[in-house]
């Protein structure tokens, strides 16, 4: 289901073709960028509405900035989007709420694709379906950790346990998700 | 910035707490964008964070269940015990009665004179305990019985904060804690903005002091009631049952319910992780994280203290304003809680509103405000959440109690 463009088009074929006016590639920037700067935008605001927000806002001042040639090292296209995706979430904190204002085309809003979220959902699914079959010890050491932030020594004094074994356990859960996970990308 | 360095040194999830400094930060994310592996990781652990928050009361709470082995052995044990205890009572039974038995074949049968010197000192006795315990109190005024407490004497119950009137599903294990600002008792009250008088002679005249913390000048400054309502008269059977009416618990937190102060401000704020299943905490945000760690901790005093100064911080943040009114009730303070809880209850969301209502409600009524206490909770029984039933129950006990107190 998911397609992964690890290896994909090299950023500068994609600015090139993209400075010709060819749509394709603009569509393959999207697809190659538009996930990881969603899931920058969610970390960044907490908030994954506002984060979808943001991800158009940026791949629309990314694509204007490619089309008027103002990405001058093309091979640093990723650090380019990196910068632009900060500095409009920030901007989008600083205006608290008001939201960027664009003047591009009305064509280039994208539509939302379903697909991404298709495959949120099933993520989430997956998710919950791997962590519920973990004892609930091994889930108690993965909130303590990963959503209350707490370091792996103060979750072995809480649970009772040796810093090792909690270290291991957490791991050992990580990584049955993480294989999960990479079933559902080879679907 | 490559994959092992990332693996190796958790960033991820230190991204995902905001533990990087800007640098790192800009790194990561170059790095995310050009590599699907950890953007893959990343997204792994925000699905993973948002289902743990969605569960993290029902997970917390969780406590281990022994295997069925160690149930028998801890039976049979238990069993055993029994079964050499109840033989050494009976045999001290039967031992005495023999011994019963032998002095009454030697008792001593007393003259005329010496029955009528006994009879005297019987009358004697008799007139004292008349003193003491005046025959018009009933028993009930003296000792309550069939309280969930398996007939301890309410005195001792007002000290101890049991888990008496538990709130349903809302507490964690961690940091829980009963509270109730009414004090039954004789002995030291410590947490308490009430204190109704104790001793049948005083319950009759109804007899009741306010109590403020001596370091709280803002406690010690009554707030009128505005529907004019006189605190009532209780006996001490009424302030026992509203000490269960009264007594609160405290509601749960996750730390994903972190928000910025813009956001707070824009959306007008919000309680708890319900409405943002995963993102970061706010760095931003030390006030109130140390304060909710404190929470946890059941540290309700700290985490008051800490609130404070995250409400000068951020006057706009809801989530604050009801965490210090519920930890100003837990600790005994109800009456300075009802100011943030009213605060709290203007979120948007109803069942957030519901939540601050309910807790509103209990501050109303451990400050003996009860017709406030019976609207709060007649507005958190209408609203919908998880409190509802719970809100319903209570106003429903609330109305009988008022009632009761009309008549009497």
């Amino acid at each position: 289901m998911t397609v992964d463009h690890p290896a994909a088009t090299s950023s500068e074929s994609l600015v090139a073709r993209i400075l010709c006016g060819e749509r394709a590639a603009e569509e393959e920037l999207v697809a190659q960028y538009g996930r990881a700067i969603f899931a920058i935008a969610t970390v960044r605001t907490g908030n994954r509405d506002t984060a979808r927000d943001l991800t158009q806002d940026v791949l629309m001042a990314v694509l204007k900035s490619v089309r008027n040639g103002q990405v001058r090292e093309s091979d640093k296209l990723a650090a380019f989007i990196q910068g632009t995706a900060r500095n409009l979430i920030n901007n989008h904190f600083k205006t608290s709420g008001r939201r960027a204002e664009t003047d591009l085309d009305p064509v280039e809003s994208f539509s939302t694709d379903p697909i991404p979220e298709l495959e949120a959902a099933e993520r989430a699914r997956l998710v919950q379906e791997e962590l519920k079959r973990h004892s609930a010890l091994d889930q108690q050491i993965l909130l303590f950790s990963l959503v209350e932030g707490h370091s792996l020594a103060e979750i072995a004094e809480r649970v009772k346990l040796s810093h090792e074994a909690v270290r291991a356990r957490k791991s050992r859960l990580v990584r049955k998700l993480a294989k999960k996970f990479e079933s559902l990308s080879q679907k | 910035m490559d994959c092992s360095l990332i693996k190796t040194a958790d960033l991820a999830e230190k991204y995902l707490h905001s533990r990087l400094d800007e640098a790192e930060m800009d790194a990561f994310e170059t790095h995310l964008l050009e590599c699907a592996a950890c953007r893959r990781q990343l997204e792994l652990l925000q699905s993973a964070q948002a289902n743990l928050s969605e569960r993290a009361h029902e997970i917390r709470t969780w406590t281990p269940v022994k295997p069925f082995f160690l149930r028998w052995q801890t039976m049979s044990v238990a069993a055993l015990v029994v079964v050499v205890v109840a033989g050494a009572v009976a045999g001290a039974f039967f031992f005495r009665g023999k011994e019963t038995e032998q002095t009454l074949t030697v008792q001593h049968i007393p003259s005329a004179d010496e029955r009528a010197a006994a009879q005297e000192k019987s009358n004697q006795a008799t007139g004292i305990a008349e003193m003491v315990a005046p025959a018009d109190v009933p028993n009930s005024e003296k000792r309550i019985d069939g309280l969930p407490l398996d007939g301890h004497n309410y005195v001792d119950f007002s000290h101890k904060n049991k888990g008496v009137g538990k709130t349903k599903g809302i507490a964690p294990k961690t940091g829980a804690a009963q509270s109730s600002g009414i004090n039954l008792g004789k002995g030291p009250e410590k947490n308490s903005d009430r204190n109704v008088a104790e001793g049948s002679s005083e319950t009759g005249s109804g007899q009741e002091s306010t109590r403020v913390a001596k370091t709280d000048p803002k406690a010690s400054q009554p707030i009128p009631s505005p529907h004019g309502e006189e605190a009532p008269t209780l006996t001490q059977a009424q302030g026992v049952e509203l000490y269960h009416l009264g007594s609160t618990s405290a509601p749960a937190f996750t730390f994903s319910g972190f928000t910025s102060n813009e956001q707070n401000a824009e959306g007008a704020g919000d309680i708890s992780s319900n409405a943002r299943p995963a993102h970061a905490i706010d760095s931003r945000r030390t006030a109130f994280r140390d304060a909710m760690a404190a929470y946890l901790e059941g540290k309700y005093s700290d985490a008051s203290g800490l609130l404070e100064q995250a409400a000068l911080k951020e006057p706009g943040a809801l989530d604050v304003q009801f965490y210090l009114g519920v930890c100003r009730l837990l600790i005994g303070q109800p009456q300075r809680a009802i100011e943030p809880l009213t605060n709290a209850a203007k979120v948007s969301s109803p069942v957030l509103q519901q939540q601050a209502h309910y807790y509103l409600a209990k501050a109303y009524m451990q400050s003996l405000r009860l017709k406030e206490a019976e609207d709060e909770l007649r507005i958190a029984s209408q609203l919908t959440g998880p409190l509802k039933n719970d809100a319903s129950g209570l106003l429903k006990r609330l109305q009988a109690f008022r009632a009761q107190l009309a008549e009497n």
